[in-house]
């Protein structure tokens, strides 16, 4: 037994007058007890970062209740930035067939016979939204698909050239 | 045999052939270089591709041809990944979906419609960073995208 508390000594470097008597089962070691740091330092770090002395419960209370309060708020905001977006696409859906007007300065050069068109001021039926693909969100920053006339110009047929043009809903005016 | 015994002379007295650390870094970077790099055939028509719809839109390169390689491979590696060139300059939800819906697939909507191409691949004569060329060789497209 002598030789068991020798071994655990020399083992676990501690003294060998540390070590209890090793009749009893399951002795619980000592170790030199460490001096625990005091936590009451933290509370005014947390309440007001700023001031360096203690300050009372109230004032603590209420600025540590106004940030839990703006997280929740923050995370409502991020909560509602899905809906937002579908409601957007429900609004975009919802418009089609609608006439627009143009009210941006905004050129395209996509329509056949033309190099360039000024869209400004130009009235046109919105055909799709396309923001939305089979149920998916596309990330397309000009949703609207607008179909508009090209009266300057006439088709082989006659008729004057029908155009798509994608725009973004801040670029034109919905006309009801 | 003297100039063997000079150089081993320099690292006398370890016993380790040179060859050993050599062998580990260029395996390292061999497969590094495998996993992103795209194919040399999708390079090759996507630079085509840029060349021919520079000069169809009237639009030139950038003055940094480091720029329009970088651009001109992202479009090489969104077509061997997903067949078809997706603009490499953007963030995607869902690649598949937008490349079966085509805002993005390159020409996109913005440059086809408005010649805004936010890349830089394609860029209109009044923009600052227009150079004057319309070509692009393979061996330029090489040496500005080295990878480290």
């Amino acid at each position: 037994m002598t030789t068991s508390s020798a071994f655990f000594s020399s083992l676990l470097n501690i003294p060998t007058s540390k070590i209890p008597n090793m009749d009893t089962p399951l002795a619980k070691i000592k170790y030199p007890s460490r001096r625990r740091t005091s936590f009451t330092h933290f509370h005014p770090i947390r309440s007001a970062p700023d001031s360096v002395s203690i300050i009372d419960n109230l004032p603590a209370a209420t600025s540590s209740s106004a940030p839990s309060s703006s997280a929740t708020t923050t995370n409502s905001v991020i909560l509602d930035d899905d809906s937002v977006n579908d409601d957007e696409v429900k609004k975009g859906e919802s418009r089609v067939g609608v006439k627009v007007r143009v009210k941006v300065p905004l050129k395209v050069y996509h329509v056949p016979k033309l190099p360039e068109y000024e869209l400004t001021g130009k009235v046109g039926v919105v055909k799709q939204y396309v923001g939305i693909h089979k149920g998916k969100k596309i990330s397309a920053n000009l949703p609207y698909k607008v179909e508009f006339v090209a009266d300057e110009v006439l088709g082989r047929d006659g008729k004057p050239v029908k155009f798509l043009a994608h725009l973004r809903d801040d670029e034109f005016e919905f006309l009801d | 045999m003297k100039a063997l015994q000079a150089s081993t002379s320099y690292s006398v007295g370890f016993g380790i052939s040179p060859a050993a650390p050599l062998l580990r870094p260029s395996r390292h970077r061999h497969v590094i270089l495998a996993q992103v790099e795209p194919s040399e055939k999708s390079v090759e028509i996507m630079r085509k591709f840029s060349e021919q719809y520079a000069r169809r839109s009237g639009t030139y390169f950038c003055v940094d041809k480091g720029v329009t390689s970088v651009v001109i491979k992202g479009l090489a590696d969104h077509k061997d990944t997903l067949g078809a060139p997706l603009c490499p300059c953007r963030h995607y939800d869902d690649k598949p979906a937008e490349v079966q819906q085509g805002f993005w697939n390159c020409p996109c909507v913005p440059m086809r419609e408005r010649k805004e191409c936010h890349c830089m691949l394609f860029l209109t004569p009044d923009n600052d960073f227009a150079g004057q060329e319309q070509a692009i060789t393979l061996e330029e497209i090489k040496e500005t995208t080295v990878n480290m």
